[in-house]
């Protein structure tokens, strides 16, 4: 029996574990990728990566669809970017862009058990309106 | 700069000891700020450094708040990572520990929407809330005490709204200033003082109910 002060001051500092640093170098190495050339398939990695949980499975799916789509929109012959002309980026701030825009959006829109049941097509719609419209991605696969 | 990509300094045994307890019963938690203009300027070695002072306070942060490890293994994968992303906006304003508690309060509270945080239990759950085998495994030298002193306090924290714990956990556990908390948690300090005791009133009812405290 404690009282409360003692209850918190007897609380153990908790060891993380091992595997925490593993993961977060995981995540990290796939940013790295991200920002080199052949971006696409890192992209899809690192949102795979950035999204897979086991209640986020559905959107990670979603996810992926909807980036590759968006790539392939923009880099395909004779389309334009949309007006306003948007900024043309680095590839990092497209990466930052995407997490903060769908990621935040997303979390709180409700849980993510909802977002795992979306389909793929209005995950691709978000997207495709927050990122096209603001970004024009330049110069095919080989950004950078 | 160096050329060391981060994931590549991850990798290697800690370069420094962990988290150190000063007299004053606070938690040392703190990063050296030229560490952090190192890592901000690509410094690979910089940040593994950073993540390795740092991994204590956001897993205790966040163990805490989801009283499940799987669940705060992914709440902090997620703070460093978003940690070192933004680490290019962190200007210096504040102390890092107090940038990067911010970071784990958003995320602790997102977590909430997507239901990750620990929730309200019944006896029969609390009784059941700690996994043992997993709590021995990663902390070795803890004891039959320790693990009756993990349980109670992991039932009673359930019992605790989420903005109340996380500002409860940021006093008693990690020490934290009023002020300090107030920055992190991006709230008035009159607030702040307010959820703790709120907090500990509830607390404090919810022990005696269940036999825990004198």
């Amino acid at each position: 029996m404690k009282n409360l002060d003692e209850l918190f001051r007897s609380a153990a500092r908790l060891n993380a574990p091992d595997a925490l640093q593993r993961r977060v170098m995981d995540e990290i190495r796939a940013n790295e990728r991200a920002r080199k050339p052949g971006w696409l398939a890192s992209l899809t990695e690192w949102l795979r990566l950035s999204f897979t949980g086991p209640a986020r499975a559905g959107f990670a799916f979603g996810a992926v669809v909807a980036v590759v789509a968006v790539a392939v929109v923009v880099n395909a012959p004779g389309v334009k970017a949309p007006a306003p002309t948007p900024v043309l980026a680095e590839m990092w701030q497209i990466n930052d862009y995407i997490h903060d825009t769908v990621g935040d959006a997303y979390a709180g829109a409700g849980s993510v058990n909802s977002v795992a049941a979306l389909e793929s097509d209005d995950v691709n719609e978000f997207v495709t309106t927050n990122v096209e419209s603001v970004f024009w991605i330049d110069g095919g696969t080989d950004n950078a | 700069m160096t050329a060391r990509p981060v994931a590549a300094v991850l990798e290697e045994p800690p370069p420094t000891t962990p988290a150190r307890l000063e007299p004053s019963g606070r938690w040392m938690n703190d990063v050296d700020s030229r560490l952090v203009e190192k890592a901000r300027a690509g410094d690979a070695e910089a940040f593994g450094l950073i993540f390795e002072r740092s991994k204590g306070m956001v897993w205790n942060v966040a163990y805490r708040m989801t009283g499940d490890f799987d669940e705060a293994e992914d709440l902090a994968q997620d703070v460093f990572v978003t940690a070192w992303r933004k680490l290019a906006s962190f200007r210096g304003e504040s102390a890092f520990s107090t940038w990067l508690y911010r970071i784990t309060v958003n995320k602790a509270l997102n977590a909430k929407k997507s239901g990750r945080m620990l929730q309200r239990l019944t006896d029969e759950e609390t009784a059941n809330l700690v996994d043992v085998e997993t709590f021995t495994r990663q902390n070795p030298t803890a004891g039959v005490e320790q693990l009756e002193t993990e349980r109670i306090l992991a039932g009673l924290l359930a019992q605790l709204e989420p903005e109340r714990r996380l500002a409860l956990i940021l006093r008693e556990i990690e020490g934290l200033s009023y002020e300090e908390i107030a920055e992190a948690m991006d709230t008035p300090v009159g607030t702040v003082r307010s959820r703790i005791s709120r907090a500990r009133e509830e607390l404090e009812a919810t022990a005696k109910k269940m036999g825990n405290l004198p």
